[in-house]
This record gives C-alpha cells, structure tokens and sequence, in this order.
C-alpha cells in the first residue's frame, strides 16, 4: 500500500517537473533576430561539413556517457532514489523526443542571444536525447546484475569511492554499453539529420552539416551533390561500424561474466586485430602510460561525508526539500498561468481534431508495421537458418540500418510526392525506414534462438513449409516479434513527427495526424496549451497502446511461447 | 605438531557471537533464518559449521566477515564489535568470484592497492601467494582460460594475500569436481600444519559432513528453518586423517545422529 502510493506520488512529482520544464522552454518567443550562417552549397565544403556534424555527434555521446553513468549509478546505489529515477526515466523515454525540439530552440538560442552557439547546442541537445536513455538503462542494469559474490568480494578487499567505480561498475557496463552506443549512433544520425535545418515559424536556421547539405542540394535540384554527400554520409557511418563498433563489441565480451557467456568463440574481426597491432606499438603505449600516470592519484581520493550534527543535517535536508518543493510549485503555478492565457486564445475546433489525427497517424503506423512485417520475418527467417549466412549478412544489415533513414527523406519527398502527388505513400515509406530494422533484429535473434532439438524433432515429423511456419516458427519467434514490435513503434512514433509535415523546395506536404497537429501547433501557432495537449495526447496513446496491448502480448509470449533455459 | 599448535594458542579467544538473530521481511512477515547464535572461535583453531541447504549458515559467515549485520545479538572481534567489514578477515567463495577481465596476478592484487601497500611490497606479496597456492606461470593468464580447480587457487590466493587472521570459506570445494576438491583440501591443510599461513584461525561452512570431520578440529552442526546450532563435536584424530578409518566413521555417525 505505501509502496503504491510512494509511486504514485513520485509520478505525479515528475509530470510536474515536466511541466515546469515545458513553460520555462516555451516561456519566451526568440528576443534575438536569428542570421542564418551562409551555406554554400558545393562539393569542396562536403569534408568540413562531414566534420561539423560528427563533431556534433561526438558531443552529444560524450554527454550522454557522462549524463548516464552518473544517473544510472545513484538509481541502481539507493533504494530510495531508485523508484522516482527510474520513473523519470521512463517517462523521457515514451516521450517522442522530436516534439521538444522546438522547445529547446527557443530556449538555447534565448540563453546564448542569438548567437550559433545556441542553435549547436539545441542540436546537441536532440541528438543526446535520442542517444542517451537506452545506455542509462544498460549501466543500470549492469550495476544490478553484478554477481552478488562479485559485489561481496570487493566491499571485502575495501575497494571504495572512485576505486571501486573503475574497477568493478565500468568494466562491467562495458558489454552493454557498447551495444547500445552502437543503437545510439545509429538513432543520433537520424536525428542529426532532421535537426539541421530549423525552420520554426519566422525562424529559419542551417547549422553547416550533411544533413543541411543534403536538404539544401535536392532542393536546388542538384542530384549530384545530394549522392555526394549520401555517399559521404554511407562511408562516415560504414567507418564508425567496421572500424570502431565491430572491433569494440568483440573487445567488450572481455567484461562479461561466466554466467552470460556465449558458447562459440567467434574470430576477431580484421578491424581488432588491427587495433591490437597498433596498441601494441611504442608510442600509443607511452601515451597510455602517461595517461594512466596522470590519472592515478585520482583514485585515491575519497570524498569523505563531512560530519553534521543530526540536528544540521535534518535541517539541511529540509531547508533543500523546501527550496525543491518551492521552485516546482512557482515552475507549475507560472505554467498554469501561461497555459490558461493560451486556453484563452485556443483554438477549439484543433482540439476536436485531436482523436481523428490519432486514429489516422495509427492507422499509418500500422500499415508501415505490416509492410515492415512483410520482408523482415523471410529475411529474418533466412539469414539466421544457416550460421554462414547470418556471418556473411549481419555485418552488412546492422551497418545499413546505421543509415539515418531521414537523409533519404529529401529523395523519397522529391521522387514520390513530386511525382505521384500521393503525400501518404511518402509519409508511410518514411516511418518504415525509421522502425523497420528494429523488427528486423528482433526476429533474427528469435529464429536463432530455436533449439536445435525443436528443429530436428520437427524434421523428424516431417514438418514442414506452411505446417512448420505455423506450429513451430511463428510460435517460437513470438516472443521476439512482441519485443521488435514495441520498439518498432516506438521508432514509427518519433519519425511521424518529420513524416507527417514535410517541406520540399519552399512548399509545405502533410499528411493529416498527430504528427501534423504537434507540428502546425508549433510552427504556425506557437500555443503553448496546443503543443503539450498533441505531446500530451500522443504519449497518452503510446502508454496506452504499450500498456494494454504491447504488455499484454508480451505476458502471453513470456506465459506461452518461450523455451525453458 | 596440531595438538602442540593447540595447547598453546586455544586459551584466546578471537571471536565472539553472542545470542545473534538475523530476520528478513518478506512481503509482510517476517521469516527468522538465524535464531540465537552463541559460538566462540579460539586462535590456532579450524572450525566447520554444517547443516542442509538453508540453514542460514552462509549467512552467518556474511555477518562475521561484516557483510552484514545481525538484527539482535552482537558479534564482537578480539573484544569489539564488528561494524562493516572487518579487514582483519577474508572470504573464499563457492564459485570463486573472480573478475573476468583481470589476470590472475590482477585478481590477487585487487585487495592490496586499496590498502595502500606500496608497490614493491605488493609485487612481493602476489609472487608469494601465487607460489605458494601452486598458480606459477599463470599470472597472465584470465579466469575463463582456467579450470575450476585453479580458479579456486586464485581465489585463496585473493584471500590469503590480505594475511586475514580469521580466514572464512563458504563451501569453498563445492563447485569442484571430486579428485580437484580433495586435491585442494589436502594442500590447504598442508600449508595450515605447517604454519605457512598467516591466518590463526579458520572457519568454513560446508554440507557435507565427511568433509568437515576431514579438515577440522571441531564440528558445529546446525539445523534449519530456524537456523540454529544444535550441537558440536571435536575432532581429535590426528592428520592426515582417512575418511575409512572406524574412528572417522564414528564421528560421521555421530554428527548424522545430531542433525537427523
């Protein structure tokens, strides 16, 4: 009973807080008169915009490592602060991150006057919002599912404070780390992408990138120049695959423990031991050295509590509690003030619109699953049946589904709406391309996991084509579908956003949904009760669907079709 | 050379439990896994607690280590009581609990920079352990390239480079084959009758019975659901002792008519 309602009041704590955060975003409208840099559109500035934007992904992740270590570690450390941050988590995670884009436009470019620092670290922003969560989640469940022996052993040798933290909480975050920082990069292109280009309303802002070049080109017309930087964009991403994350995953496997070890020994990829060579040379050594050497005495350090009488430090938590308590209360009571204005001046016809657009963007989410559903569950089928294959296809897939879908907006907006005027069409190409390899991962892991048993005792039988897709395969990837689907329609909601209000060569195409409602309320009318009833509604609806649906499924897959270990 | 080593150290004392419950809460009740532990451990002695599965024996040895605290009753150390862990104790594991992504030597040493020893000392220390535990040349070598006999080695090592006065194991030989885990006992008694070990003291917790009339002086005999001692008996045979003897079986019988 107290438990309930800890968490009941947690939640309520965090929607404040959102809240809160959401007027002081949306508070001011822009002060300063934005200068858009000049863009030149031409082959020589590809490298340096090649630059700007891994420079800007490179930013966001580091931030996102900072951020998530340190979160992750005071959720999983204190029972206490657990449920409340594991809740705001949660939240940051369901909401479409896009949404908040123009939120924090106005809010970085308010805080640096104008200047193209804001804009960058708008961008920054977004793209660590979409990187950032997933990896919380991993370092928080590598810290809790450290072996309790583990844990014991080193509390028993007295290894402490930051000593304890290298030793044991890092290296064993590292296997699910890199897994998902290798998702993360791939979900940060495809927001480095959109967030290039800003056009809010009156505001119009290019940040030097592939993915303003890219935008800029097929809206000039210039094909060539648009294929010049997809294929830079195609090299920059295949690169990081092959020579950062393929070699890193295999180095990773290092950190993990017994109990979750995997039985075959694969090779090492050409990329590691070329990694390995060049550790092994003098100079990187002498570098590693004087790193180490340098970074030593920090481990030493122990931040001891300073001592409070119980009586301060009671007061002290108090007198915080207050100032916390204080400033949500003034956050929610401006809020309230500045929405109730705008509820004023609310449209309420947008408002009745509001189920319609809903229906409408499910109904095309839904027909881009079944589409994504149509090819991802043979091909799934036939890469992962034979182990030749999946070593020969899997390296290419996961580095194609690194692609950000949105850097082929521009050609499917030119190639399809142009041509056959059909907005929908487009708008369903676009979301596949954002949810589609999520399917696709999903089911090769299940069809990989059939136990060789089930197979041969099916071959046995004389099982076989439709029979055996029906008894035996669909039942056995069940529950990785349920899984893929959640996390593909995650995806379909967040790409709705760019999918659904797309401009092209100065002309606006929508498609009616809750994509385009979210959009028009920022772009054209800057309503501040507008923008968080369609985020508001939006969620509401992914929690419901993931609640009543996706949850129940996934008990059932969980209840029903999964193999005992 | 045992009975020597006993009649001058068994005089002190270098534990004490005292009347020790340890309680859980479990969706609303509470369920006692410990209830009203006494038991005193003397200098030079080996001592084993046995008992089937559950009988909070593990538990017991958590707490004199400082992993964790009794709820009633006190566990005092040469006279004070044990808050935290006690650095003047080490833990061997049933399953070894090694770090994967260090070496052997690294695995040894992992307790030794926290103390800030010096290097050299250090170095010394490993070399030392290494040796004696038999691990030459596998100081580079990771757990995983291992057995499960000379994980366990590392796993002394670990413990026995700390020089703990009182060393605890927890079903140390559990998770090995036969022939390995008589192999290691034998080894492990050896380096105790011959005073190589810096440790006074010895405590392990095991289920099996032959094993702990095998190693020790005295067998403390527990019961579950409350874990609770019910009994002990010394074992005076001389090492190395041969579980075939009348006498050993003796003793067997008489710990099986305690606990049965």
């Amino acid at each position: 009973m107290r438990k309930t309602f800890g968490e009941t009041s947690s939640k309520i704590i965090v929607f404040l807080l959102v809240m809160a955060l959401a007027y002081f975003l949306y508070k001011e409208r822009l002060h300063f008169p934005l200068i858009p840099p000049h863009i030149p559109v031409e082959f020589k500035a590809i490298p340096s915009y090649a630059l700007w934007s891994l420079m800007r992904m490179f930013s966001a992740y580091v931030l996102s490592l900072l951020f998530s270590y340190i979160y992750a570690f005071l959720a999983a450390t204190s029972p206490r602060r657990e449920g409340i941050m594991l809740g705001i988590l949660d939240i940051l995670q369901s909401v479409p991150v896009l949404g908040f884009f123009p939120a924090a436009v106005y809010f970085f470019v308010n805080l640096f006057q104008g200047s193209r620092i804001g804009v960058e670290l708008a961008a920054i922003f977004l793209i660590f919002t979409s990187q950032a969560w997933n990896i919380t989640f991993s370092i928080y469940e590598s810290i809790k599912t450290i072996p309790e022996e583990i844990r014991e052993t080193v509390d028993l040798v007295g290894l402490k404070g930051l000593r304890k933290f290298f030793t044991l909480i890092v290296p064993s975050s590292i296997p699910r780390v890199v897994y998902n920082s290798m998702m993360s990069w791939a979900g940060g292109w495809y927001f480095l992408i959109a967030c290039e280009i800003i056009a809010i309303g009156p505001m119009n802002y290019h940040l030097p990138g592939l993915g303003s070049l890219l935008q800029e080109a097929v809206d000039k017309g210039r094909v060539d120049l648009a294929l010049a930087g997809i294929g830079t964009l195609v090299f920059l991403v295949f690169f990081m695959y092959f020579f950062v994350w393929q070699p890193l995953s295999f180095w990773a496997e290092k950190f993990r423990y017994e109990y979750e070890m995997v039985s075959s020994t694969s090779e090492p990829p050409l990329t590691y031991r070329l990694w390995l060579s060049l550790g092994k040379s003098k100079p990187f050594i002498a570098i590693l050295l004087l790193c180490s050497r340098l970074f030593r005495p920090l481990l030493n350090i122990h931040i001891k509590p300073i001592p409070l009488s119980p009586i301060t430090s009671s007061f002290l938590r108090l007198s915080l509690l207050t100032i916390f308590l204080f400033g949500i209360a003034f956050g929610t009571s401006l809020a309230i003030l500045s929405l109730s204005s705008s509820l004023l001046h609310l449209d309420t016809t947008y408002i009745l619109k509001i189920p319609a657009a809903i229906l409408a963007s499910t109904l095309r989410i839904g027909s881009a699953y079944l589409l994504a559903l149509l090819w991802t569950l043979p091909t799934a089928v036939f890469i992962a049946s034979r182990e030749s294959r999946e070593r020969f296809f899997l390296p290419i897939i996961q580095a194609c589904a690194s692609l950000p879908a949105t850097a082929f907006f521009p050609f499917i907006v030119r190639y399809i709406v142009s041509v056959t005027g059909n907005v929908d069409l487009a708008t369903i190409l676009l979301i596949l391309t954002g949810s589609q390899w999520y399917l696709l991962f999903n089911l090769i892991g299940g069809v990989k996991a059939i136990p060789a048993d089930i197979k041969q005792v099916s071959a046995a039988l004389d099982i076989k084509g439709w029979r055996y897709w029906r008894k035996i395969l669909i039942p056995a990837v069940f529950p990785a579908l349920i899984t893929g689907s959640i996390t593909a329609w995650g995806g379909a909601w967040n790409a709705l956003i760019v999918a659904e209000w797309i401009t092209y060569k100065g002309r606006l195409y929508t498609a009616f949904g809750i994509g385009y409602l979210l959009d028009y309320a920022t772009y054209e009318t800057g309503n501040l009760a507008l923008i968080l009833l369609s985020i508001a509604s939006m969620s509401l609806t992914i929690v419901v669907l993931n609640k009543f649906f996706w949850r129940k499924m996934y008990e059932l897959a969980a209840r029903k079709y999964k193999f005992e270990a | 050379m045992n009975s020597q080593q006993e009649s001058i150290n068994s005089k002190r004392k270098i534990l004490e439990v005292r009347n020790v419950y340890r309680t859980y809460h479990h969706e609303d009740t509470n369920i006692v896994v410990l209830e009203d532990i006494s038991l005193d451990i003397y200098e030079g002695e080996f001592t084993s607690l046995v008992g089937p599965s559950g009988c909070g024996k593990s538990t017991f040895l958590r707490m004199i280590v400082g992993l964790d605290r009794p709820t009633r009753g006190e566990i005092l150390y040469r006279g004070e009581e044990v808050k935290g862990v006690n650095p003047k104790t080490a833990l061997v594991f049933q399953n070894f609990a090694l770090i994967p992504w260090l070496t052997v030597w690294q695995n040894v040493e992992l307790g030794l920079e926290a103390r800030g020893m010096k290097k050299e000392e250090r170095e010394r220390r490993v070399r030392y352990w290494i040796d004696k535990v038999g691990l030459d040349g596998y100081e580079n070598a990771y757990p995983r390239e291992l057995s499960g006999g000379m994980k366990q080695r590392v796993g002394f090592a670990r413990a026995l480079a700390l020089e703990p006065e009182l060393l605890c194991m927890d079903e140390p030989f559990s998770s090995l084959d036969p022939l390995t885990s008589q192999n290691l006992r034998e080894e492990l008694l050896r380096l105790w009758g011959n005073k190589e070990l810096p440790t006074l003291s010895i405590i392990m917790v095991t289920h099996s019975i032959e094993e702990a009339i095998f190693m020790s002086d005295r067998v403390v005999a527990m019961s579950t659901h409350p874990g609770r001692i019910i009994g002990e008996i010394k074992v005076n045979l001389p090492r190395p002792r041969n579980p075939r003897d009348e006498e050993f079986q003796e003793i067997v019988d008489k710990v099986y008519s305690l606990i049965v």
